[in-house]
């Protein structure tokens, strides 16, 4: 990926202009239902105690139109839920998410295909289904056709088609409507060698011409060659919103913190079991041996990648 | 508060417009594609189903194939075919948009959780798709009906009957389809009943001649109006307000199902798309 996103150029963002992208203290909570007969009864009754978890918590941003945002975080820390109130596809429970202009995701390439229309019809109903006019997905048509690689298989029903056609009927589609807002979350691995470099560089055609972009992924070296910017979440907070590479440094000292306090717990409980337990404490004393030898491996990186951030921080907010 | 509610399922048809001709459309090629003979499955399927009714009852129970109708004192005669053919027309129509309206959000469950999409559309272009077959239908069972009792004006009032018939079933959708969106249970259940009710419904019988109370139930029947309604039109050749009592029993309901749409669309819709 890293020669794709090369010498990359950049269009301009006017920090002063309205954010297209703004989220005004929003929280997300889901109900989670313990089973089907709950979730039945919710249709009528309150319920009494319900399982809540919270996937966005008193979140604020503001992304500004031309921006390329990273988007951070361990599974679960609310990556997707943030995205889906962008998409317009969920909605807050408290606060506001606003949106300002039309949103193209490559979230699920394949999703809301109908299987028995042939792929030149699917594209119309995909168009209709995102809101376009017919003139309006005439025009992108031929390009779409073009972009898949389908030749005469665009005129077959999609049923037809091996699940890497279908992937590239969807990015193909999505790519196309020329959108204002680009969400990608790590769709980019769809496809064979060659698709796929050809997938990065029409992303990056299309950041350039200025479209807003999120762009989720666990690989962090993608997103820093891709976004300026990026915030790190965890558990539905966001810890941290700068550069990139700032920001994926304090995700990596986070990070290693949780995993040493973690260990550490872990250490005081097995003490506790060697209390409690009389004679044979050997496996207990050898797992804490292990825990220690891990937390010094831990405790080695996290002092790196503080000094790490020290320099970069340094570096690109000058001397202090 | 309902004026807010229903304030947002009209903006968001305004904004769709024209799409959902062009969505109805796509839903009626997506039902017969595939098919060879295509389209004509809408005809052939209803065709069968009068066909079996009317041998069980003109041909297996012979002393059964004409019914007596008494239209305020005033007795009229017609063949057992002539009679269920008019009275399922409207059928056809309700019983597919109750069990399939039940599932409309359900089965596009992607232009809820994937696009932003205007979810109340959904069970209005699928109506409409369902009011095309309906109109196919009707036009057949008109041409028959020509030939056997003959056309009149009365005929007009099907412009009343099928508007009517059309909204009654696009509202009580806005209650069950996000109903079943939360609650299969909801689903397999309407799907149940609906079977049972269509003998509970005058379609093969006269529900105008049943013993009190029971001639009284059946005019809670909202499907009894329609099916009724169709008769006025073609058959008894009466106006649809001649029988009041009828009349204003199916538009107070018409209002509660409407009430109850409104809410439970607006109650629900927000929820419907973390659930599926």
């Amino acid at each position: 990926m890293a020669n794709v996103f090369e010498n990359m150029h950049r269009a301009t963002v006017d920090m002063n202009s309205k954010p297209i992208i703004k989220f005004d203290n929003v929280s997300k909570t889901y109900t989670l239902y313990k089973n089907d007969r709950e979730r039945f009864r919710a249709l009528f009754i309150k319920p009494k105690n319900p399982i809540l978890h919270r996937a966005l918590d008193h979140v604020n941003l503001e992304i500004r139109k031309g921006e390329a945002v990273g988007v951070m975080g361990d599974n679960g820390c609310g990556k997707s839920t943030l995205l889906k109130h962008i998409t317009g596809v969920t909605f807050p429970d408290e606060g506001t998410v606003t949106v300002d202009g039309m949103v193209a995701a490559l979230l699920e390439l394949t999703a809301g295909f109908s299987t028995d229309m042939t792929g030149r019809e699917n594209i119309y109903l995909k168009g209709y289904i995102l809101g376009l006019k017919d003139e309006e997905i005439k025009e992108i048509e031929e390009k779409v056709v073009d972009f898949a690689e389908l030749d005469d298989y665009i005129d077959q029903p999609v049923r037809t088609y091996s699940s890497g056609m279908k992937m590239r009927l969807g990015f193909a589609i999505n790519v196309n409507i020329s959108p204002d807002i680009l969400v990608v979350d790590e769709a980019l691995a769809v496809g064979d060698a060659a698709f796929r470099t050809k997938c990065k560089n029409k992303i990056r055609e299309i950041i350039e011409t200025g479209v807003t972009v999120l762009y989720v992924s666990h690989n962090a070296a993608s997103v820093e060659e891709l976004c300026e910017r990026a915030i790190y979440l965890r558990k539905g907070q966001i810890i941290f919103d700068g550069p990139t590479k700032e920001t994926h440094l304090v995700y990596l000292v986070d990070k290693r913190r949780l995993q040493i306090k973690k260990r550490k717990a872990r250490i005081r409980q097995l003490r506790d079991a060697i209390k409690k337990a009389d004679g044979d404490t050997e496996a207990y004393e050898n797992l804490i041996e292990r825990h220690k030898e891990k937390i010094e491996i831990l405790r080695a990186d996290l002092n790196d990648c503080k000094q790490q951030l020290k320099e970069f921080r340094t570096e690109y907010y000058g001397e202090e | 508060m309902i004026i807010v509610f229903l304030r947002d399922i009209i903006k968001e048809h305004k904004d769709f417009g024209k799409r959902i001709f062009v969505l109805a459309k796509t839903e009626l090629i997506k039902t017969y594609k595939g098919a060879v003979i295509g389209p004509l499955w809408a005809v052939v399927k209803p065709a069968f189903q009068i066909f079996v009714y009317w041998f069980a009852f003109s041909v297996g129970l012979r002393t059964l194939s004409t019914v007596k109708v008494d239209i305020g004192g005033e007795f009229l005669k017609f063949d057992r075919f002539t009679f269920l053919l008019v009275g399922i027309t409207p059928w056809f129509f309700i019983s597919e948009s109750i069990t399939k309206g039940a599932k409309d959000i359900r089965s596009h469950r992607q232009y809820v959780t994937k696009v932003n999409f205007p979810v109340s559309t959904i069970m209005t272009f699928t109506s409409l798709s369902r009011l095309y077959v309906h109109f196919l239908i009707t036009f057949i069972m008109f041409v028959i009906i020509s030939f056997s009792v003959g056309p009149s004006w009365y005929n007009l009032q099907f412009f009343f009957y099928m508007p009517l018939m059309f909204l009654f079933f696009v509202f009580l959708s806005w209650s069950t389809a996000p109903m079943c969106a939360f609650s299969p249970d909801l689903e397999n259940a309407i799907v149940s009943i609906m079977s049972g009710i269509f003998w509970l419904t005058g379609v093969i019988y006269d529900s105008y001649n049943l013993p009190e109370p029971l001639k009284t139930i059946m005019l809670f029947n909202p499907i009894n109006f329609f099916v009724n309604g169709y008769r006025n039109a073609f058959l008894y050749h009466r106006m649809f307000y001649e029988y009041t009592t009828e009349l204003v029993i199916f538009l107070a309901e018409f209002f509660i199902i409407f009430l109850l749409g409104v809410y439970n669309y607006n109650r629900l819709r927000k929820k419907i798309p973390d659930v599926l």
